[in-house]
C-alpha cells in the first residue's frame, strides 16, 4: 500500500518537473502557429494552423545565413574545444609537474567569471586581432566559456585509465600524439560526446558576445537573431515571429541530443565508475 | 640478444633513494630473476631497464650500447606488465601488431609475424577478440604475444603472475620457463613469489634496500646464504633461527652452546670470530628430523601439527628463551601434539650468522648432506 503511494508520489513528482520543462516550449510552438489577435488569447490547443510566421522570418530578413552562421561557430567551437581539451586533459592528467594544481583551479577559475567582467578586455582584444564582426571573433570568445569544462571533464575520465597502458603503448614506441589518439581517444569517446555537445548548445545559445562583437546582420548569429526580430512599427513585439524563430532554432539541438543520446549515456555510465 | 650492464646506477624520488649506487651485469641469454620483499626497488630497477623511468646516476648499457639517454622504443626491449595493459579497444590482433605499424613496418610482414607468434603461443583462435573477452589467462598469453612479436632484444617482466590464481599460476610459470627455452633472449622477470623465482631463473638477484643483497644461481642462494636476510627470505617455511653462542671454534666445526645449555657441532668455519661471540644458528625445517641421532639433538614438546598431505609441519616448543622450532616430517606418522619428542640434525645442515647477520662459511661436507651450489 505505502509502496503503491510512494510510487504514485514518484511518479506525480515526475510529471510535474517534466511539465514545467516542457510547457515552456510546447507554448512557445502553439504561439508560433498563431497571427494577429489571437496571439494574446490564452490557448492550451491550437486553433487553427498558420504557418505565415516560419515564411515571414525566412523572406523578411536573412535567416537562413544566421543558422549557417550559429552552426559554423557552434562546430567550430566543439572541434576546436575538444582538441585542445584533449590535449590539455593528457597533458594535465597523465603527467607530474610543478604548477598542475594551480593550472587546474585557474582553468576553473576561469570560468567562473560572469561574461560580462570579461567583455570588455574581450572586445578589445578581438579588435586587435581584427576579428571584430566576424564569426571567427565569436568562436575566440567562445572558447572561454567552453573550454574550462571541456578540460576538467576530459581530464576526469583521462585519469581512470590505467597508467599501465599508457606506459605499454611507450613501449611500442608510440610518441604522445600518438597514444592521445589511438590509445586514449577511443575510450573517451562517450565523453567526448557528452562535452561536444554541452560545448555546441553553450555556442548555440550564447547572446551576449555574439551581440557585442558583431554588427551586421549577415554575421549574426541566431539568438542576437532572435533578439533583434522587428515588428512593422517600433511599438510592436512580433511574438508570432519571434516564437517561429525560437522553435526552428531549438530543434537542431533537440535533434543532436537524440542522435548522441545513447553515447552520452552510456558517456556518463562510465564516469561513475561501472 | 643482448647484455645488460647496470653501472653505479641510482634513482631517487625527491629525497628517498630508491635504487642505491647498484652494479650488475645480465649476461645475455640468461633468465634473470629480481626478488625482494615490496619496496625494495625491483619494479623500479625494471623500469630504469625499460626506459619508463630516467636513472639519477649511473649508466644502463644493452648489448654493449648505452642507452642511458635513449627512450624505450630506441632500446628494443619488450615489457610485460602485472595488469596486462592491453589497449581495451583492439583485438588481440590489433594489440599485437600495434608496435609492428608504428615502426612501419609493411602490412604483409606484420601479419606474418602476428600469426607466427600467435601459433607459438597457442592464441591463434584468440586473435580476433577484444581483452574484455579473454580470460585472465588469455590476457596474458596476448600481453606476452605483443612483447614476443616485436623481437625484442631483452624481455621484462613485472610480476607478469600476480593477477592470476594458484592454479593458471602454476602451468603459466612453466610456460615462462618454455618460452625461455624457445627463445634464448635475455629475460629480467620481477617477482615477489620465491617460487617463481626458484624454479625460473637462471640467475636470482636478491634485492634488499635498493641493491643486491646476494646473486647467483638459485641454489646457490638456498644453500649458502651470505646474510641472514637472505637466509630467511628463501625456502619455506621459514629457517629456524637459534640464539646460541660461540664456545670454540676448531677448523673443520664449530662448537655452538644453545640457550638449554647444551653444546652443538656446527659445520661451519668461524675461525674469524672469537669465542664468546653471541651469534645466531639457522636451521632449515627439512634439515631437522625427529629422533635421537648424532651430536645435535634437542628435546622438546609438540604444540602444533599441521597435516599438508604428503608432508607435515611440526612445531615443537623446548626452551624459552627461543621460539618455537619448527620441523618438516616426510612420511610415516607424525607425533600428535603435547607428545615429547627429540628433534636433531646433522653439523652440515647449520647456518650460523655473526651479530650483524653476515654468514660464517659452511664447511663442505665429506659425506651425507648435499654440498650445496658452488658460488
Amino acid at each position: 500500500m505505502s509502496r503503491g503511494l510512494s510510487r504514485a508520489g514518484l511518479y506525480l513528482l515526475a510529471g510535474i518537473i517534466a511539465l514545467a520543462a516542457a510547457f515552456p516550449f510546447y507554448y512557445a510552438a502553439i504561439t508560433s502557429l498563431k497571427s494577429g489577435d489571437a496571439l494574446f488569447s490564452m490557448d492550451l490547443l491550437p486553433r487553427q494552423w498558420h504557418w505565415d510566421n516560419y515564411v515571414a522570418i525566412f523572406a523578411q530578413q536573412p535567416f537562413a545565413t544566421t543558422i549557417v552562421n550559429s552552426f559554423w561557430v557552434a562546430t567550430g567551437v566543439v572541434s576546436v574545444s575538444l582538441m585542445l581539451g584533449l590535449s590539455a586533459a593528457y597533458a594535465l592528467s597523465r603527467n607530474r609537474f610543478r604548477g598542475r594544481r594551480l593550472l587546474m583551479m585557474t582553468i576553473l577559475g576561469v570560468s567562473m567569471f560572469p561574461q560580462v567582467a570579461v567583455l570588455s578586455g574581450m572586445f578589445e582584444l578581438i579588435r586587435w586581432l581584427g576579428l571584430y564582426n566576424r564569426i571567427g571573433g565569436l568562436m575566440l570568445s567562445y572558447l572561454i566559456i567552453t573550454l574550462p569544462f571541456t578540460v576538467w571533464v576530459l581530464a576526469t575520465f583521462m585519469r581512470r585509465l590505467p597508467r599501465e597502458v599508457e606506459e605499454a603503448a611507450i613501449m611500442d614506441g608510440a610518441g604522445p600524439l600518438t597514444i592521445i589518439w589511438r590509445i586514449f581517444l577511443p575510450p573517451l569517446m562517450p565523453a567526448m560526446f557528452s562535452t561536444g555537445l554541452l560545448a555546441f548548445i553553450a555556442a548555440w545559445n550564447e547572446f551576449l558576445f555574439a551581440l557585442t562583437f558583431t554588427l551586421t546582420h549577415e554575421q549574426r548569429t541566431v539568438p542576437v537573431a532572435i533578439a533583434l526580430l522587428s515588428g512593422a512599427s517600433e511599438y510592436e513585439l512580433p511574438w508570432g515571429h519571434i516564437m517561429a524563430a525560437s522553435v526552428t532554432v531549438t530543434v537542431p539541438a533537440v535533434v543532436l541530443v537524440l542522435i548522441f543520446q545513447r553515447r552520452i549515456v552510456s558517456g556518463l555510465a562510465a564516469g561513475t565508475g561501472t | 640478444m643482448a647484455e645488460v650492464r647496470l653501472e653505479a646506477v641510482c634513482k631517487s624520488f625527491g629525497q628517498e633513494a630508491v635504487i642505491r649506487d647498484l652494479d650488475l651485469t645480465i649476461a645475455d641469454g640468461e633468465f634473470c630473476v629480481f626478488l625482494g620483499p615490496s619496496g625494495c626497488g625491483k619494479s623500479t630497477l625494471l623500469r630504469l631497464i625499460a626506459g619508463l623511468a630516467d636513472v639519477t646516476s649511473g649508466r644502463i648499457r644493452i648489448g654493449g650500447t648505452d642507452v642511458t639517454e635513449l627512450p624505450p622504443k630506441a632500446r628494443q626491449v619488450a615489457m610485460v606488465f602485472q595488469s596486462y595493459a592491453l589497449y581495451p579497444h583492439m583485438t588481440a590482433y590489433q594489440n599485437m601488431a600495434f608496435g609492428l605499424r608504428l615502426g612501419r613496418r609493411g602490412r604483409q610482414e606484420v601479419d606474418r609475424r602476428v600469426r607466427e607468434t600467435a601459433r607459438s603461443l597457442h592464441i591463434e583462435h584468440l586473435l580476433e577478440r577484444r581483452p574484455a573477452e579473454l580470460s585472465g589467462g588469455q590476457q596474458q598469453r596476448v600481453a606476452i604475444g605483443r612483447a614476443v612479436v616485436r623481437e625484442p632484444r631483452v624481455f621484462l617482466f613485472d610480476e607478469p603472475l600476480s593477477n592470476l590464481d594458484t592454479d593458471l599460476r602454476t602451468r603459466m610459470r612453466a610456460e615462462f620457463g618454455r618460452l625461455h627455452g624457445r627463445l634464448r633472449n635475455t629475460m629480467v622477470y620481477v617477482t615477489h613469489d620465491q617460487t617463481e623465482a626458484m624454479t625460473l631463473a637462471d640467475r636470482l638477484v636478491l634485492l634488499r634496500d635498493g641493491n643486491v643483497a646476494q646473486a647467483g644461481p638459485p641454489l646457490a642462494l638456498y644453500h649458502n646464504p651470505e646474510s641472514l636476510f637472505a637466509a630467511t627470505f628463501l625456502g619455506t617455511p621459514k629457517m629456524n633461527l637459534i640464539p646460541a653462542t660461540l664456545v670454540g671454534a676448531e677448523p673443520d666445526y664449530a662448537v655452538l652452546g644453545l640457550p638449554d645449555g647444551s653444546h652443538h657441532r656446527a659445520g661451519v668455519s668461524a675461525a674469524a670470530a672469537r669465542a664468546g661471540a653471541t651469534v645466531t644458528l639457522g636451521l632449515r625445517p627439512e634439515a631437522i628430523r625427529l629422533g635421537d641421532q648424532g651430536p645435535n639433538s634437542i628435546a622438546g614438546r609438540v604444540s602444533l601439527v599441521e597435516h599438508l598431505g604428503d608432508h607435515a609441519l611440526v612445531h615443537v616448543d623446548w626452551h624459552p628463551a627461543a621460539g618455537a622450532i619448527l620441523t618438516r616430517t616426510q612420511g610415516g606418522v607424525p607425533p600428535a601434539p603435547g607428545e615429547q619428542v627429540r628433534l636433531s640434525y646433522a653439523p652440515q645442515a647449520c647456518h650460523l650468522f655473526d651479530q650483524d647477520g653476515r654468514a660464517f662459511p659452511r664447511l663442505p661436507a665429506e659425506r651425507g648432506l648435499p654440498p650445496g651450489g658452488s658460488d
